[in-house]
């Protein structure tokens, strides 16, 4: 949580009161947050045999704090649909640190599940023109850093003590 | 030796004391302030007053009665406040000296720093005593001390002196000539009644409260949380003089820059009277600071709270005397998660047995490992030993496990005592941190018997998860009810589901595991549980589309929570790692006040005051609901449902739409 993603986290907002004003806005207005006493409403479950593979250009970008599935949200524009993609959750999982802009081509591997009532691809590798992001494994279980460990030692200064 | 608050990934109220905390004043006044170093949050200025509430008799044309009182003006460099009193009495400096008729008199502090915010407390001045103690209420720190004068009919008499209070608890010393020595920590109701007899009896009112003194000696500490890189998880030891100063450490951190065992060489803290204190260790790579809350002298809530890192865990004060291998001797449960070589969260709980040489011999253990979402049940292939023996200095000696489905796992562990241990993990892959319990040398069906109160954290496919509720066992093999409430990240909450009809046994039969089926509607999950002696058990999921680990609690109390509680809160929100610690007192049957300290996601927001805040009383379970809300401009509020363990720990769950964490609750006084 270095300062510089605390400013990409600015970023990320103003970016999405950008967001707001356009189109993927008719998206965020279908998110769902749903408080329930029905046992009966299952979690959103990951069957790998169940994989899409999608391709398109990135024309929006969300950090959902509240109201739906929190987290990073890709609208990616395919040929024929605009997809809810789901990355995830965590201050690696941001448009910043993984170098993601609207309008770059992107390829996703997920599953799709409704969050509430909307369909959501809930991305397990996501594909962008330099680089490869496994953000779930194959149970569909989220990845808490993008980095291998040990990785950035050379990159940076120990930080606090730590 | 203090209950364990927390474990894995994964705190309170209480009465009518002598301690209120109340502030008021309007909006606005913004002000950064306090906190250990980095990225402040939106904080504003308040005021708190101890002495809380208090009854003292009316003062006499030559025995005044008086009240010293002290006020925190937090989140601000100007400690200034303006003293009034409404009602009668007066005020010379921070001295009250009561009016010489009985009725009630609104005592009222106002920051000079910032004229909107005030804080104010009710004095009921009520008939006058044989004997006058002067002072005749007083805030006094932990350790501190106070002479009391006891005055009859103007004059200053011998008087005999005694400390009354709750019951088995320490309060203090009180000499022959009146001079009393405050505790470490606040006792139970947080005052301590000074009496004074000499043909006829006076009494005087001391609430205490936390000071520097109720940090000190030897703790072991560890936490776990996320940094930069990701994943972190530290264990380690500090020593405290009681005075401000951290004299000397040691911590073992795995961070994704490295894994290192780091000196700590100094440091500094400052405890506030409601026991929320901050730290700084000095290592020689970096300052380190943390919010830590107290729950006594004995044990701490702690959250990092640095802007590049964030996470939660305890302080536990150490036993030295029982930093040796031999002391780790016999049966063990334990709790541990982190995250795999991809970065997914992985837990293990399990349970072996160490002899007195430190061996632990394969075929006297058991395990559940649940690496994202790949389980193995059962395992008994689990062996290993201290490899590294006790440093009697510090508590800290390395351990490895070797089994089949984790292969060999290495670790520093750092003694609380014989009954305790916090360990880390040394391996750069995976990396998994938490806490082994003394274990009773058998398991049985009666083990699971009663209600027990239990909270779960994880992930799930959305993200964040959380859960708790509380099971009802029959001793013999069956749950036969109870409650259970999720937060799947979040997004969906489902709230007070009823636990169906459903069973456990030790399986295998004669080890230490005991597998829990927890059912609600069509969907059953399995757990593995571990009994510790201390009433405590580490359990895990056995579920493939969720990896959550977390501790039950034997429950032996369904009261609603009345005092003053430690908070700590950990998990996700949408931006990342949330950690919370604070205070919070009970101020009637439903209202709440006090202050948390939040790191939300590197933006870090010290002495937030809680306003409007409020609990609801509890079902049979225990069960009850929790809002808080802090006031502007850090306007947040956070909807929990709470689960009574007894009348000294609850747990917390939080079940709205911005976070998905647990938390527990314990009792301060």
């Amino acid at each position: 949580m270095s300062a510089k993603l605390a400013r990409s986290l600015f970023l990320i907002a103003s970016g999405l009161a950008f967001l707001m004003a356009g189109p993927a806005n008719a998206q965020s207005n279908g998110r769902a947050f749903a408080i329930s006493m029905d046992p009966s409403v299952p979690a959103p479950s990951y069957d790998i045999s169940k994989e899409i593979r999608i391709q398109g250009a990135v024309s929006g970008i969300e950090e959902v704090d509240s109201g739906g599935a929190i987290g990073l949200h890709l609208q990616v524009q395919t040929s024929g649909e605009l997809v809810d993609v789901h990355l995830g959750v965590g201050p690696a999982i941001s448009k910043d640190s993984m170098g993601i802009a609207e309008g770059q081509p992107v390829s996703v591997i997920g599953v799709m599940a409704k969050v509430g009532e909307n369909p959501v691809l809930l991305a397990r590798i996501l594909t962008t023109p330099s680089r490869i992001f496994i953000l779930r494994n194959e149970h569909g279980l989220p990845v808490r850093s993008l980095l291998p460990r040990g990785s950035i030692a050379s990159e940076k200064q120990s930080k606090g003590g730590q | 030796m203090g209950r364990p608050v927390r474990l894995l990934a994964c705190a309170i109220f209480v009465a009518a004391t002598g301690v209120f905390l109340a502030a008021c004043g309007g909006g606005g006044g913004g002000n950064n302030g306090g906190g250990g170093g980095g990225g402040g949050g939106a904080t504003t200025v308040s005021v708190a007053i101890f002495p809380g509430n208090a009854t003292i008799p009316v003062s006499s044309a030559n025995t005044p009665a008086t009240i010293v009182f002290t006020a925190v003006v937090y989140n601000s460099a100007n400690q200034a406040v303006n003293w009034a009193a409404m009602g009668g009495g007066s005020f010379a400096g921070n001295v009250f000296t009561a009016p010489t008729s009985p009725g009630n008199v609104t005592i009222t502090a106002t920051s000079q720093a910032d004229s909107s915010k005030s804080a104010s407390v009710t004095i009921t001045v009520a008939a006058a005593q044989a004997i006058t103690i002067t002072p005749t209420a007083i805030a006094i720190p932990a350790g501190g001390s106070q002479q009391f004068t006891a005055t009859a009919n103007g004059n200053v008499v011998a008087a005999t002196w005694a400390l009354a209070g709750a019951a088995g608890a320490d309060l203090g010393l009180i000499s022959a000539t009146g001079m009393y020595t405050a505790p470490a920590s606040p006792p139970p109701h947080g005052t301590v009644s000074i009496v004074a007899t000499f043909a006829g009896q006076g009494i005087a009112s001391v609430t205490i409260v936390f000071s520097n003194a109720s940090l000190s000696h030897q703790y072991t500490f560890a936490y776990s949380g996320q940094e930069s890189g990701g994943f972190q998880a530290v264990a380690g030891t500090f020593t405290a003089d009681g005075a401000g100063n951290i004299l000397t450490g040691l911590e073992d951190v795995n961070s994704a820059e490295a894994v290192s065992t780091v000196q700590i060489t100094g440091g500094t803290y400052t405890v506030g009277p409601d026991g929320r204190a901050q730290v700084q260790f000095v290592t020689k790579s970096g300052n380190v600071n943390f919010e830590m809350t107290l729950v006594s002298n004995r044990q701490a809530l702690i959250i990092r709270f640095d802007a590049m890192a964030s996470g939660s865990g305890t302080a536990e004060l150490a036993t030295p005397a029982e930093f040796s291998n031999s002391a780790i001797s016999g049966f063990y449960s334990f709790g541990i998660s982190g995250v795999d070589k991809n970065g997914v969260t992985e837990s293990i709980a399990g349970n072996f047995f160490s002899d007195a040489t430190g061996t632990f011999p394969l075929n006297s253990a058991v395990q559940d490992v649940n690496d994202g979402g790949t389980v193995t049940q059962a395992d008994t292939t689990l062996f290993g030993n201290i490899v590294e023996s006790v440093d009697p200095l510090t508590g800290r000696g390395t351990l490895s496990f070797t089994s089949t489905p984790a292969g060999t796992l290495n670790f520093a562990f750092y003694v609380v005592d014989d009954t305790h241990f916090k360990l880390v993990e040394t391996d750069a892959a995976p990396v998994l941190a938490g806490d082994g319990f003394k274990a009773p040398s058998s398991i049985t069906a009666l083990s699971l018997n009663g209600k027990f109160a239990f909270t779960l954290g994880g992930t799930m496919t959305l993200g964040p998860f959380a859960a708790g509720g509380v099971f009802t066992s029959n001793g013999t093999g069956s749950i036969t009810g109870g409650v259970e409430d999720v937060n799947q990240a979040a997004q969906s909450i489902h709230l007070q589901q009823t636990l169906q009809s459903s069973s456990y046994s030790v399986n295998p039969a004669n080890s230490h595991r005991i597998l829990l089926t927890l059912t609600v509607g069509n969907s059953s999950i399995e757990y593995g549980v571990y009994p510790a002696a201390n009433g405590t058990a580490p359990m895990i999921s056995l579920a493939a589309e969720t990896a959550h680990s977390g501790l039950a609690f034997q429950q032996s109390s369904q009261n609603a929570p009345q005092g003053n509680f430690a908070l700590n809160l950990t998990g996700f929100a949408g931006r990342g790692e949330q950690d919370i610690n604070g205070t919070i007192a009970t101020t009637g049957t439903t209202t709440l006040a006090g202050y948390l300290d939040l790191n939300d996601n590197g933006t870090l927001n010290p002495n937030l005051l809680l306003t409007s805040s409020t609990f609801t009383s509890t079902d049979i379970n225990g069960r009850g609901t929790i809002s808080l809300q802090t006031t502007p401009p850090s306007s947040i509020t956070l909807l929990f449902v709470y689960y009574i363990v007894d009348s000294s720990s609850v747990l917390i769950l939080e079940v709205d739409s911005t976070r998905a964490t647990v938390g527990t609750m314990p009792n301060q006084f």
